[in-house]
């Protein structure tokens, strides 16, 4: 796990279970991922204020949140155009994964159905970013 | 005097006497003539009286629109033709032109009165039909005219006539006085008999005569010449007395007296004796004339023969001078022509009679066959007996009413009248005990005796006896009954009616004949009335029979309609709808509110408009607990209620007001049984029949029946109710399993991500055995959220929520994921796999789903047949894919292999086997869902194949939600 070779990889965790968001932040950093975190909606997009530097290259967004959910943070963040290219992974625990992919405009390969086996979300993760590295690599 | 002289004067006499004699004839032939012109006047009189029948009978036909007066109206003309005949038949020639003028006038009338006619048959209206009659009144003007004339020269005429026959008879008079005298001369001279009697007077011609026998041959030759006219028989000639005594006549006289000359001889022929008593006046001014003025006549009388028989005669004479009242008189006989006078009058009122006898039969014949048509048309005796009652009025009686006697009382069910004035008075005549029911005479004694009753002539004292009270003794005589017949209907039972038929206006006396006819009619209302009798037993049967089964088929129906659906409010409301119009005109449904107001779930009519009146009425007039009657009360009392007949007295009552009494009155409420619906002893709503147009009356046995309804409607509103609940008790548990089965997913998902990051930091770690244990927590992890898993599709299939997401998946593809996904389970259950047919097989389904489908299947093959081998097996054909799964385990018993598709089930008790036995139920409701099926082959102890069938595209109506298919008696415990 020599990470410290591998260009820096960030992941915005959102979710509201303060148990699974820190289960997801030791799993992802232990995979070299840098990662942030925020409670819901209104905390990502305070940590998305921030300077251009530390924007993440995914989202892991939960959808059922208190103050604002998952869908409420998407509406605003596609209105936000310094962060609306951002590549978004969605963790949620329902069964119809397909629709609400589609409500929100996110490709299904880019859903999570909680539970999740951890190779599968490390993978799903790792390919959203690697897009979002491109891009980020391009800013740079 | 010489003979010659003689002769001479004898020849004088005869000559005069012929010419008196054909004076004579004229006179009388002109009294004749007067007589016909007087009855042609009389004849044309009733040629008027005909023609105003007729046109008053025409009136009544075209302006009245009465059909009985078209045969008036015939019948008249016909008359009136018959007397124009007779006139004309007898007219002479100057009365021709007038008489033409009156047929031509009245053919004319005729032609415009029969454009009338014409026009109301064809059905014109009444406006054209009275203008074409008022058109036929311009045309009456001219009959009268032309009448009017006629009879104005018919009068002159008369008037000459009797001048004339006034002035003939002076003359003639004067003529028979000569004759007379010289008559006499003659006879003293030629009648050797004469002279005998009157030889005091002239001896000297009997002295003269003895003397010569040549004047005595000559005489006698003379005598012969005079003899034809004494003897001819063409004129009476008699000598009476001052008594009256005829003391000579010739033949003539005495065949016209009806006496022989024996009886004449013998002094029995007596003047007076033998004149009709009506003439006997006119002998006496005779008398008086001829003693005063020594002539007298001629005038008409008649004499009476022995035999009866009368003769007519016009005679006249002269006193004899100085025979110390003896006269002679002449006589000619007028008889015949008096008789055939007479005759043709007789013949003319036996014509009348023989008619009106006629039209009599003629009018009884037709009232029969009207009667008999009236009574065979209706099986309904009670209108049938009053179009008998209208019919015998007024050709046969001015009266008639017709009892029945049901049970030994008189009830009135028919009375007519002729005189529309007399209504007043047939409205008493209803009332009942007007005649006294012991009174032995009239409709009590033909009740009694069972005998037909005629008085022609009704008395005071018969109405007396018979009135039960002053008052009805009043009314009866207020009534003019001239006379009266009563006659009993009978049928089968005895008597079961009277009818009595009275005369009054009319002043008509009933005859035997009439009351043959009255009987005749009540036999034929017998028989009608026990036709009415039988057929009215048989409506009945039937009647009856067919509301029990009317009744039958509704519960039958009610009860159906009640099981078919949950929804007792809108069962109850089909129930009301299937009541209206078999059971009742109206049926109401009402339910009573936790907060206790009501609520009227359904107002059934089959007028749909009638049926929102009576719900607007409902809303402004909501039930008060108060009122007495009907749903409020039984919904207060909880008992039913039967109103066999709805009087207005409980409207009244249950009526808030005026207003609500006069729109509740009109809607003619009958008969109405409400009965309360109650679950578990408690009223909850009743249910009301209501019978209005129907006249059907309610009767125990409906009550019955509307009962048996409520018990139904009971139970099936308590069912409802406990559905309902039990319902929302799977609601519940269904909510509930969703809600802990999504808050689950988040800590197990927290502790497999734990669980796995240990796993991959332990991989050759310095702790030894550490994977080995994370990779059975792992194991546990997995167990948990399939479990977890299955809990939310059994909320999600029953709440029908389970959402497919169609697309083109290759089933070869999904079996092999899952069977590397269950190698490592496999060989640690110590199973080994098959898997044959893995062609791709591509079909639109859900991929999640498919592969839910295998790994259940296969778990469950891995569950029961443990360590033996697994066989999987695809197969496709062009629609459809079939998955097979075998195992070699337990089996399942046939009794058990189709409850293993429900919920919670499983062949073998739980105890040895795992799982929230859902695995199989929720492959059968995935199967469902995409239109497929699943059915398992096995025995006991034999092993299990399980094989689904996948249509490769799915009807559109089956995607997405999935209605839960089997209620499964667990839900309800």
């Amino acid at each position: 796990m020599s990470s410290s070779a591998l260009p820096a990889r960030r992941v915005l965790i959102v979710e509201d279970d303060q148990a699974l968001r820190e289960a997801l932040s030791d799993a992802l950093r232990d995979e070299g991922f840098s990662v942030a975190s925020a409670a819901d909606g209104i905390e990502a997009l305070d940590l998305l204020g921030r300077p251009a530097s530390l924007r993440p290259s995914v989202i892991l967004l939960d959808l059922t949140m208190p103050r604002m959910n998952g869908w409420q943070f998407r509406a605003a963040q596609r209105t936000d155009e310094r962060i609306a290219a951002i590549p978004e992974v969605v963790l949620s625990a329902s069964s119809n994964l397909a629709e609400e992919a589609d409500s929100l405009g996110v490709p299904s390969d880019a859903w999570v159905r909680k539970p999740v086996p951890l190779g599968d979300l490390l993978a799903i993760v790792a390919r959203h970013c690697g897009g979002a590295e491109t891009e980020t690599g391009r800013e740079a | 005097m010489g003979r010659r002289g003689l002769a001479l004067a004898a020849l004088l006499v005869l000559l005069v006497g012929a010419i008196a004699l054909v004076i004579l004839r004229w006179s009388v032939a002109d009294a004749h003539a007067s007589l016909v012109q007087a009855q042609d006047v009389v004849a044309f009189g009733q040629f008027q009286a005909a023609f105003n029948r007729k046109l008053v009978a025409a009136r009544g036909y075209l302006v009245d629109r009465d059909d009985r007066a078209l045969h008036d109206l015939v019948v008249s003309r016909t008359e009136a033709l018959a007397e124009l005949a007779r006139v004309e038949h007898r007219a002479r020639p100057e009365d021709l032109e007038n008489l033409r003028a009156v047929h031509a006038a009245e053919q004319a009338h005729q032609k415009a009165l029969q454009t009338a006619v014409a026009l109301r048959r064809s059905g014109a209206s009444e406006d054209a039909v009275s203008a074409a009659f008022s058109q036929s009144l311009r045309e009456r003007d001219p009959v009268l005219a032309a009448t009017k004339r006629f009879l104005e020269a018919r009068e002159r005429s008369l008037g000459n006539a009797e001048n004339r026959t006034r002035r003939r008879g002076e003359l003639s008079f004067a003529v028979l006085t000569g004759i007379a005298i010289l008559a006499f001369a003659s006879t003293l001279v030629f009648s050797a008999r004469l002279s005998r009697r009157f030889d005091a007077v002239y001896d000297a011609e009997r002295a003269e005569r003895l003397r010569t026998e040549a004047a005595a041959a000559a005489l006698a030759e003379s005598e012969a010449r005079f003899r034809p006219l004494y003897d001819s028989g063409m004129i009476g000639i008699c000598f009476p007395d001052l008594t009256g005594k005829i003391l000579d006549a010739n033949d003539a006289f005495l065949e016209m007296v009806g006496h022989t000359r024996e009886e004449l001889e013998a002094g029995e022929v007596n003047w007076t004796e033998m004149t009709a008593s009506e003439s006997l006046a006119a002998d006496e001014r005779a008398r008086e004339e001829i003693l005063t003025t020594g002539v007298t006549g001629p005038y008409e009388k008649e004499y009476v023969l022995p035999g009866g028989e009368r003769r007519s005669v016009v005679i006249g004479g002269s006193l004899l001078p100085g025979s110390d009242g003896r006269a002679v008189m002449f006589a000619l006989d007028v008889t015949s022509g008096k008789r055939i006078e007479a005759e043709r009058v007789e013949l003319l009122k036996r014509e009348r009679e023989a008619r009106a006898i006629a039209e009599a039969a003629q009018r009884r014949s037709a009232y029969l066959a009207h009667a008999s048509e009236a009574l065979a048309q209706s099986l309904d005796y009670r209108s049938t007996l009053q179009a008998v009652a209208r019919l015998a009025v007024p050709d046969i009686s001015d009266w008639c009413l017709i009892d029945v006697i049901p049970d030994g009382v008189f009830r009135r069910v028919a009375v007519s009248y002729s005189n529309p004035a007399r209504g007043e008075l047939a409205r008493r005549l209803e009332e009942h005990g007007l005649l006294d029911p012991q009174a032995r005479m009239g409709p009590p004694q033909v009740l009694r005796s069972g005998e037909s009753e005629l008085l022609p002539w009704i008395t005071d004292d018969m109405l007396a006896t018979i009135a039960r009270t002053p008052r009805a003794l009043d009314t009866l005589r207020e009534m003019n009954i001239a006379s009266a017949m009563t006659v009993a209907i009978r049928n089968a039972q005895g008597i079961v009616g009277i009818v009595t038929f009275l005369s009054a206006e009319s002043g008509r006396h009933f005859s035997a004949e009439d009351l043959r006819l009255a009987e005749d009619l009540a036999v034929r209302a017998g028989v009608a009335m026990e036709n009415a009798r039988l057929f009215e037993m048989v409506h009945q049967e039937r009647a009856a029979a067919e509301w029990h089964g009317q009744r039958s088929a509704f519960l039958a129906r009610a009860s159906e309609i009640l099981a078919s659906s949950l929804d007792y409010r809108q069962t109850l409301a089909n129930v009301a709808r299937l009541a209206v119009p078999e059971i009742a005109d109206w049926c109401l449904v009402d339910m009573l509110l936790p907060d206790g107001t009501v609520d009227s779930i359904a107002i059934e009519h089959s007028d749909s408009s009638r049926a929102d009146l009576l719900r607007r009425l409902t809303r402004t007039y909501p039930y008060e607990p108060e009122q007495p009657y009907g749903p409020p009360h039984v919904l207060k009392t909880g008992d039913p209620e039967l109103g066999a007949l709805i009087s207005d007295e409980m409207i009244r009552e249950f009526a808030r007001d005026e207003e609500h009494y006069q729109i509740l009155m009109g809607l003619g409420f009958r008969s109405y049984m409400c009965v309360p619906l109650q679950v578990r002893g408690r009223t909850i709503g009743a249910i009301t029949f209501v019978a209005a147009e129907s006249s059907r009356r309610y009767e125990p046995d409906d009550l019955a029946l509307g009962e048996a309804l409520a018990y139904r409607a009971g139970l099936a509103i308590d069912n409802a109710r406990l559905h309902a609940e039990a319902h929302d008790a799977i609601r519940v548990r269904d909510d509930f399993l969703s809600i802990a089965s999504h808050e689950l997913k988040t800590p197990v998902t927290t502790l497999q991500l734990q669980i796995q990051s240990l796993l991959r930091r332990a991989d050759g770690g310095p702790i030894e055995g550490l994977g080995g244990r994370l990779g059975a927590a792992e194991r546990q992890v997995e167990r948990l959220t399939a479990l977890i898993n299955d809990l939310l599709d059994i909320s999600r299939i029953t709440g029908g929520r389970l959402d497919l997401h169609l697309e083109d998946v290759d089933l070869a593809s999904v079996v092999r994921d899952v069977t590397a996904r269950f190698e490592e389970p496999l060989a640690g259950a110590g199973c080994t796999l098959t898997v044959s047919g893995l062609e791709p097989q591509r079909g639109m389904w859900d991929r999640l789903r498919l592969d839910q489908i295998v790994t259940n299947l296969l778990s469950n093959a891995m569950k029961y047949g443990a360590g033996q081998p697994i066989d999987v097996t695809l197969s496709g054909t062009p629609h459809a894919v079939r998955l097979e799964v075998r195992d070699h385990g337990i089996g399942i018993a046939p009794e058990n292999q189709n409850r293993i598709f429900d919920r919670f089930e499983r062949a073998v008790s739980g105890r040895h086997y795992g799982g929230l036995g859902l695995g199989l139920w929720i492959v059968r409701q995935i199967l469902d869902a995409f239109g497929g099926s699943i059915r398992v082959r096995s025995a006991a102890g034999e092993g299990s194949t399980f094989v689904a069938e996948l249509p490769r595209t799915q009807p559109q109506t089956q995607a997405g939600a999935v209605p839960e298919k089997r209620r499964s008696g667990a839900e309800l415990a």
